[in-house]
Parts: structure tokens; C-alpha cells; sequence
């Protein structure tokens, strides 16, 4: 929608970079915040002539439709501070959202049982998280939980070095854990889970690629990596084919509700459960599914860990039920 | 205690006095007033408890450590110290008048030694009074404090951003930790439309509670051309913060509490598909609360997450405040009396620029040092003399309730 050159003239009057932000912010109000953050960022490390310049500078790039997370070169991410290079993509609040609600459920629901009575045996949860990019989702979990060995898979060589920084960026949370994330290059889609070595994992994340049709935004469609954007069915695909033979459950993000019902079609309904998640602006977002009987020996109960998270699929094939 | 008491209090009535010392002696000594008798009673009720407490923690000593038990014990024991330290000035003082009737020859030198007990007697007697007021609920929180401009337009605005520096260089001085969790700026930028200072230590809220209300500035405004002298409001809102709104977990574990039904959170309304179809930097959030209908914004933060649980923990202060006002309030129907320390709605300081001049219209106390109050070296001065209007109102409630439990 177009702008009236009212409201330029307005945001002109407040301040004369306001219009440059007006095209990625829609509304006066906004821009101010976002100038307000802007001006945060180039602080008092700079000279006041450069502080100026700079200022403008990213503005001038904002009426580009440049990122501002690519200006400010990080995005809060929970309790995480996530530093973000042009070819990473973004993280987005809906992932953020989703995160915490998991987390938030996991750790209500992990079975307290000492020591002595699992005899010795190890109780973190094995997780892995694929399409890692920023490696914001495998971060905010290993900071929150209790991980065994967390490992994060990107095909690109830049998401897998700015993981390595994120790491480095929030080390303090990672400091007592002695098990540290860790990133690997490796094609999602050549990994053979069964082949390579990997444990039998309890949770499988991944925020795949997943528009498939138009792309709407200037901002995302010219300056984030079409790598980490475009695709359909591919990534499901290879989670019921290979993934779900290696997992207890997985958390999919994704773009629209065939590519849950893809997942669920594919899966046995003996052996799984699968769920649709909507995040608080009412769009499905992600997918999930647990195994009914758990094959790991982590004490989690996975029933109960998404009864809250979001609304299964009946039992019966494409019809949808509250539970 | 109670043995010593007793002789103590006979010999002290009041009624008792003119009869006995001649009516110069009576002037000078008027200046002290026994504690009241049954506020006696009550002090010693504790002691009593505290020895009854101290008897069973023995006990316990093996099975370990109680906070709460702990907690008791000290504020117990803090009364009972500051009643031993008032009674012994008090035997002191009555010996003293005892010698004074006794032997004449000796008054001079008794009355002397009279003025210097007199001072630590009012002292012990103040402190122990302080105490024995009822404590208030939310006194050892720390406080959020929203300021908002009131009538006066843009000048209103200045005056809020002067106030809230007012009380950043407040915290400062006294080195008190505290965030700006949100700032509007007017669109002038020289003021703001609302602001609001959460300030992290603890008691703060017993300290700056009496700042809740409207506040009034007299002054020639920067904005004035004329020269005349503006009058405009800013109104001040302390509320006590019950949880650190930087711990997720227990902001999260709120946010659970509220039936689902009772509370809407607004989000950015993403335009299309949202995900990674788009990436937006709005992060506002708003929630509603339904039952009290309260409604906060937020979106100071670049993350949706910490906006929502700073908004959670604003929402919480705010219930938790209404709910202590309204029991305040249903308090005071029943006794009928009003305390004007407390109400919201008149103006409660004055401001006043070309006096110099800030005045408290509660406690009528002005102090005549505007610089200094404003950059919150002096502003103590305000806060104490208000306090202690505050405790001897309370006292006259607390004296009120006793003689009508007696009746």
C-alpha cells in the first residue's frame, strides 16, 4: 500500500529521516522506534560528526528496504543476543515465540529421577537442530536446557561461521555446561542418519526453507539468502524419510498447513502422534510429532510436553480436532 | 517486665501530675507524654511472643534454618529492643521526678539531669511507637514508578521529563540500581508523554510511596514568549514490583497464572503469511486485562518476548497496587475517618519556580532549595517529613482502633 504524502510530510516535520524509514515501517509511530533504536546503536563510541553520518546512512539504507538487523548486525533471540551477516537469514519473532513455549513445556516435564535409580544411565536429552543458519533456535535451547551434545547442521558455509560467533557472542550461558554446541557444514539431504554415527536423538528442530509460493516482502525477497528461503516439501520429505527413524520427536517450522498434513499422511499413526502449532498472530507455524512410546531412554514424557504446545491431528486422516 | 511496668505507669498517670509538681515545673516537663497504655500492652504482648518464639527455635535448633521463623524473630526482637531501651529512660526519668519531690535541696541538679534524659526519652519513645505501627505490605519491595503528564500541554511534558530526571538523579545519589523500561518522547522531543522508571531496590517502594499523585509546577515555561508564569500537572504512580521482569521463567510462570479468558495479548498483526515471509521490527505488544480493565503497552524493546514480559510485570504491579488501594479503601469505610496521605486525586506537591519553593500540601513542609531538591540531594528531606506525617496519622488511627477495641 502506498503512503500518503501526508503522512511523509508529518514524519518530515518530527524528523527529516523519519520518511526514509516509512517505507519498511508503515506508520509514524513505528519509525520513531526505530529511529530510537538506530540512534541506540551509534552510540557514544563514535565522534559526534560520524555518529550523524552513520545515522543517516542507515536510514538512507532502511528506505532501501535494507534489513535493520543487518544495520544493527544483531536481534534479541529470547535471552540470547544473536548477531546477524547478510547471507544468514533473520530469526524471526514467530521462531522466538514457539522456542520459549517448548522450552518452557520441556522443563516442566522432564521426569525427576535420581541417579541411583537410572543406574548411571546417561538422562540429557540428544538433540539436533538442522537448517541451523544464525544457530539462534539450537542456542536458546542449549542455554535453557539440559543437552547432551546439541549439534547444529547448515549446508552454508557463512550460517555455519556466524553460528560459530553467536557461540562465542553468549558463551556465558554455555560456560558450566559441559557439553558446548556444535556447528557442522554438512548437505541435510546426503546425511544418512543411520550411517554417520549419530546417536538415536530425542528432539529434531529445524525452521527449513519453506515458501513456496509468492514472496511478498521487498526487505526479505532482495537482501536474505534465497538458500534458506525457498523450498516446498523437500525438507519434510527427508524428516519422515530419514529423521523420524533416528528421533523420539521433531519441530518443524513451516509455511502452510499441506506441508503438516504431508508429515502426518507420511507418518504411521500407530507409532506417531503429529500436531499443528499457531503462533499468537494465528497463522500455523509449525509441525510436530512425538513417538507413542518412547525408544530413548531420556526421562521426558513427550505426550505431555506438547498437550499444551498445539493441537494434534485426529486420528483419522485429514480431519482436524481440538484436543 | 510486665512487675516493672506496672509501678511504672501508676506512677505515671497523667491526671496525677499537676496535683504533685507546681505549675512552672509541669510546663517544662509537659514536653514528654507516656506512650499510651494500652500500645504498652500491646509491646509487651510481644516480648512475650519473642520469648515463647526463642524458646521453641531452641527446640528446632537441630532440625535446620526457617526464614520465615527468622524473619519473625528479628522484627520481634527489634521491637522488644527498642521497648527495653524506653523503659529503662523511663525508670531513669521517673526516679528522677521521684527525687525531685523527695528532697527539694537536690532539685536543681535533678531538673538538669532531667533536660538531657528528656531528648533520648522522646527518641526511644518514637522509635518504639514506629514499630508498633503496622507494617505496610508491599514495604520491603522494590518499585516501578510511571510518570505521565497532566494538564499544561507541552510544558506538562517538559515538566515529566523533569520529574523523571528528578528521580533518576534521586536514585543515583543514593545509588540504587534502576532501568528505564519505557520512554515516550512527545513529539516536540523536549518532554515526554509517558515514562516509566523501574527501580530495583529493595524498600524503595516504602521510600517513594508517598510520591503517588499529582504534582504541580508554577514556572515560566521555555516555551512561554510572554514571560508569564504557566501552571501545569504531572501525575506520579508508584507501584511496588513484585517480580524482576528479567527473570523469564517466573514472568512466564504469571503469565500462566491468568485464566485464559481474562486476558488478551495483541501482537504486530503481520501482513500475509508472517514466518519467513516477512521480517518486521514491529514488536509491540498490548495486553488487556478483562475483570480490571487495565490495558498496557509495550514496545520499547526489539524483542517481542521482553516486551511482553515487561508488560506482564507493569500488568502485575498494577493489580497488585489496585487490589492494596481497594482494601485500603474498604479499611477506612469501616472506620470512617480519611487519610489524606494517600488520596490520589488532589494535587499533592507544589513546584514553584520563582519562589524557589516545593512544597508538600499534605504535611504543609516547604522546602526552599528547588536546585537541589530537582537533582535529588535534598529531595530526602521531602520524603522524611512526609513519612513522619504519615506515622503519626497512622498512630491516631492505631490509638483510635485500640480505644474502640476496648470499649
Amino acid at each position: 500500500m502506498r503512503i500518503s504524502p501526508k503522512t511523509v510530510w508529518k514524519a518530515f516535520q518530527k524528523d527529516p529521516l523519519l520518511p526514509l524509514l516509512l517505507p519498511e515501517c508503515r506508520t509514524i509511530e513505528n519509525s520513531i522506534t526505530e529511529l530510537k533504536w538506530i540512534k541506540e546503536n551509534f552510540n557514544n563510541n563514535y565522534t559526534k560528526k560520524d555518529r550523524l553520518n552513520l545515522i543517516k546512512k542507515s536510514c538512507l539504507k532502511r528506505q532501501k528496504h535494507y534489513p535493520l538487523q543487518y544495520i544493527l548486525g544483531d536481534q534479541p533471540f529470547g535471552k540470547l543476543d544473536i548477531l546477524c551477516r547478510p547471507g544468514v537469514l533473520i530469526p524471526r519473532w514467530e521462531t522466538e515465540e514457539w522456542c520459549h513455549e517448548l522450552i518452557e513445556l520441556m522443563n516442566e516435564n522432564v521426569m525427576q529421577k535420581s541417579n541411583e535409580t537410572m543406574g548411571g544411565i546417561e538422562t540429557k536429552l540428544r538433540y539436533i537442530d538442522l537448517c541451523t543458519g544464525t544457530g539462534c533456535i539450537l542456542l536458546l535451547l542449549a542455554a535453557s536446557l539440559n543437552l547432551k551434545d546439541p549439534m547444529g547442521i547448515d549446508i552454508s558455509s557463512k550460517a555455519i561461521s556466524l553460528a560459530n560467533q553467536n557461540l562465542q557472542h553468549n558463551v556465558s550461558y554455555y560456560k558450566n555446561s559441559l557439553s558446548q554446541p556444535k556447528f557442522l557444514q554438512k548437505d541435510v539431504f546426503e546425511m544418512d542418519p543411520t550411517k554417520e554415527n549419530l546417536p538415536h536423538f530425542d528432539l529434531v528442530t529445524s525452521n527449513p526453507p519453506y515458501i513456496h509460493d509468492h514472496l511478498h516482502s521487498k526487505s526479505v525477497k532482495i537482501y536474505e539468502p534465497k538458500l534458506a528461503l525457498y523450498g516446498n516439501l523437500e525438507f519434510y520429505k527427508n524428516l519422515v524419510g530419514k529423521w523420524c527413524n533416528q528421533t523420539d520427536s521433531f519441530v518443524y517450522e513451516l509455511g502452510s498447513i499441506h506441508q503438516a498434513q504431508y508429515v502426518r499422511d507420511c507418518l504411521s499413526n500407530e507409532e506417531w502422534d503429529v500436531g499443528v502449532y499457531k503462533d499468537s498472530a494465528n497463522h500455523i507455524r509449525c509441525v510436530y510429532g512425538y513417538r507413542k512410546k518412547n525408544i530413548s531412554v531420556a526421562n521426558i514424557h513427550w505426550k505431555k510436553v506438547f498437550e499444551k504446545f498445539g493441537t494434534l491431528f485426529a486420528a483419522k486422516k485429514k480431519t482436524k480436532k481440538n484436543t | 517486665m510486665l512487675q516493672r511496668l506496672i509501678p511504672l505507669s501508676t506512677k505515671l498517670t497523667l491526671k496525677s501530675w499537676p496535683a504533685k509538681c507546681p505549675p512552672q515545673v509541669f510546663k517544662r516537663f509537659s514536653s514528654f507524654e507516656p506512650l499510651h497504655p494500652s500500645l504498652l500492652s500491646r509491646a509487651v504482648g510481644y516480648s512475650k511472643e519473642l520469648r515463647a518464639l526463642e524458646a521453641e527455635m531452641n527446640v528446632g535448633q537441630t532440625q535446620g534454618f526457617d526464614v520465615e521463623k527468622e524473619k519473625k524473630y528479628s522484627h520481634l526482637s527489634s521491637i522488644v529492643g527498642s521497648l527495653n531501651r524506653y523503659i529503662s529512660k523511663l525508670e531513669q526519668y521517673v526516679e528522677l521526678k521521684e527525687l525531685i519531690s523527695a528532697d527539694p535541696s537536690l532539685r536543681e541538679e535533678a531538673q538538669a539531669e532531667i533536660e538531657e534524659v528528656l531528648p533520648d526519652l522522646n527518641k526511644s519513645k518514637n522509635t518504639l511507637f514506629n514499630k508498633l505501627l503496622p507494617p505496610h505490605m508491599f514495604a520491603d519491595k522494590p518499585c516501578l514508578m510511571e510518570i505521565r503528564p497532566g494538564v499544561g500541554g507541552t510544558e506538562a511534558m517538559i515538566f515529566a521529563q523533569d520529574l523523571l530526571d528528578m528521580y533518576i538523579n534521586y536514585c543515583n545519589h543514593h545509588r540504587w540500581p534502576y532501568r528505564l523500561l519505557s520512554t515516550t518522547e512527545n513529539e516536540e522531543g523536549n518532554g515526554i508523554i509517558e515514562g516509566i522508571l523501574a527501580i530495583d531496590e529493595p524498600y524503595s517502594y516504602d521510600k517513594l510511596k508517598f510520591e503517588s499523585g499529582v504534582h504541580r509546577v508554577q514556572r515560566i515555561p521555555a516555551t512561554e514568549a510572554k514571560g508569564r508564569i504557566h501552571t501545569s500537572t504531572a501525575a506520579i504512580v508508584i507501584l511496588p514490583q513484585l517480580q524482576d521482569s528479567n527473570d523469564q521463567k517466573s514472568s512466564d510462570a504469571y503469565e500462566r497464572s491468568f485464566p485464559a479468558k481474562d486476558i488478551r495479548i495483541d501482537v504486530m498483526r503481520a501482513r500475509g503469511k508472517g514466518g519467513q515471509h516477512v521480517n518486521t521490527t514491529d514488536s509491540a505488544v498490548r495486553i488487556t486485562h478483562y475483570p480490571s480493565g487495565i490495558v498496557v503497552n509495550m514496545q520499547d524493546e526489539r524483542s517481542q518476548h521482553k516486551n511482553k514480559a515487561k508488560a506482564f510485570a507493569i500488568l502485575r504491579s498494577r493489580l497488585a497496587e489496585k487490589e492494596r488501594v481497594e482494601k485500603e479503601q474498604s479499611e477506612r469505610k469501616a472506620r470512617t475517618d480519611q487519610v489524606s496521605s494517600t488520596n490520589r486525586s488532589d494535587k499533592i506537591k507544589t513546584y514553584n519556580f520563582p519562589q524557589n519553593r516545593v512544597t508538600d500540601h499534605r504535611c504543609n513542609f516547604s522546602l526552599l532549595d528547588m536546585e537541589n531538591v530537582l537533582n535529588g540531594t535534598k529531595l530526602d528531606k521531602m520524603l522524611d517529613e512526609m513519612a513522619t506525617f504519615d506515622n503519626s496519622e497512622k498512630a491516631k488511627q492505631l490509638l483510635a482502633e485500640i480505644a474502640s477495641e476496648n470499649n
